[in-house]
């Protein structure tokens, strides 16, 4: 069913809707939530921050068919509200250090801890431009509605991080 | 590292989900909405709301104000100088009508009124317009009685300014004392026997305020009135719109 549609519903005041789209896009927005703190407990607050947060706020959002868009700013928001908080450190559930030397020469990224690993290194707005592009399908011009930048913006950063992934899988 | 290992890689990746977290939210988002429709349920227009009230108690307003008015035909049939008696006779409209505007303080039902979901001025402005319409079709058929059965020769704007004078400055009097919280039924009643008292002695006393020649006075009357009238009906109406509450209830 399309967003805008279960959105109508869930003001109608349609519980089972409210249940459908929580169940459609929990995953996401808590995969999007785990990348953007690095750990997995307050990934699931912070997921349930955002669905409390846009199930209130629901009569701001403005039927224009960009609900996952919408969804995922507040998440951000929700995201980067924490992570100022209590200045978190970026406190991963894999440990970097135990990722050694051993590794020489070209090789490629066969797992996703090692993508993890290499995306950590990314600053954090091309990291966020990379997620949300090629992990969540966001088109340029919906990340830069997400991250309120233009979309040339988005393209570059985009760029950017693909160069210094490309760089780093092969150089390692 | 190529694009489409990236994009691979991105794609496959899944969040490890606490489904009993997840579980938690639905449950929570399930409440909210619940909440939401309950407090987005649709508000009943001033429109059907006025209907609601007509329904309630168009009958007994209409029924008091007609009453009034075969009482106060018959009396006037008895009297021989009745038009200058008119004035007389019309705060008595009002009188018929307090029963009704003040149901709620006869009935010890203010607090209920106040606590449901139309504000005092609003149930209170809705009753007006009805009394308003009703004694509109009163004074026109008391009006419609003069001219065609008595004749007394007066024009119909001498006639017009007998009704309305006294009446707004009833209806103003009443609206003030209501707005500063001393508005009570008797205190009413009083101001509307008061003004039809004084009426009667000016109709005796001063007799030459009711000939024809004496229209640019009621017109002044009408206008000074009517300016307050006016500012009263806008107060009511401004507490109306801002939600304030009115009257004695505040």
């Amino acid at each position: 069913m399309k967003d805008d549609l279960l959105i109508k519903r869930i003001r109608a005041g349609d519980e089972d809707a409210a249940e459908e789209l929580v169940r459609k896009f929990y995953a996401q927005v808590m995969r999007f939530c785990r990348w953007q703190c690095g750990n997995n407990d307050l990934a699931e607050d912070l997921t349930q921050e955002t669905f409390l947060k846009v199930f209130k706020s629901l009569d701001q959002y403005r039927n224009r068919g960009h609900f996952k868009a919408w969804l995922f700013c507040v998440a951000r928001s929700v995201c980067i509200d924490e992570l100022r908080k209590d200045r978190i450190e970026y406190e991963p559930d894999i440990d970097i250090s135990e990722i050694g030397d051993e590794y020489d020469g070209i090789r490629h990224v066969e797992d996703e801890d090692e993508l993890y690993r290499l995306l950590s290194g990314l600053p954090d707005e091309q990291k966020e431009a990379i997620i949300l592009h090629y992990m969540e399908g966001f088109s340029y011009r919906e990340i830069g509605e997400i991250l309120n930048i233009p979309y040339r913006t988005v393209q570059s950063r985009v760029n950017l991080a693909r160069k210094t992934l490309r760089k780093k899988g092969e150089y390692r | 590292m190529r694009v489409n290992q990236i994009k691979k890689c991105l794609s496959s990746y899944e969040g490890t989900e606490n489904t009993q977290k997840m579980e938690e939210t639905i449950a929570e988002c399930r409440r909210i909405t619940r909440e939401n429709a309950a407090a987005s349920r649709p508000r009943s227009s001033f429109l059907d709301f006025l209907s609601e009230v007509l329904r309630m108690n168009g009958k007994i307003i209409l029924g008091g104000q007609m009453v009034t008015l075969v009482i106060i035909c018959l009396i006037i049939q008895m009297v021989s100088d009745y038009p200058k008696l008119i004035p007389v006779f019309i705060p008595f409209f009002i009188l018929a009508a307090l029963p009704v505007l003040f149901r709620a303080e006869i009935n010890h039902m203010s607090e209920i009124e106040l606590a449901t979901r139309n504000s005092y001025a609003q149930l209170l402005l809705a009753r007006l317009i009805i009394i308003g319409a009703a004694d509109i079709i009163c004074f026109t058929l008391l009006l419609a009685v003069e001219i065609c059965c008595f004749r007394s020769g007066l024009g119909l704007l001498n006639l017009i300014l007998y009704v309305f004078v006294p009446y707004m400055l009833c209806v103003t009097a009443m609206l003030r004392m209501i707005r500063s919280g001393k508005g009570k039924i008797i205190s009413s009643a009083m101001v509307a026997l008061t003004a039809s008292f004084l009426w009667g002695i000016t109709a005796f006393a001063i007799p030459g305020l009711y000939v024809g020649s004496a229209v640019g006075v009621w017109m002044i009357c009408f206008i000074v009135f009517g300016v307050f009238f006016i500012r009263e009906m806008e107060y009511l109406i401004s507490y109306v719109k801002e939600g304030k509450i009115y009257g004695f209830v505040a």
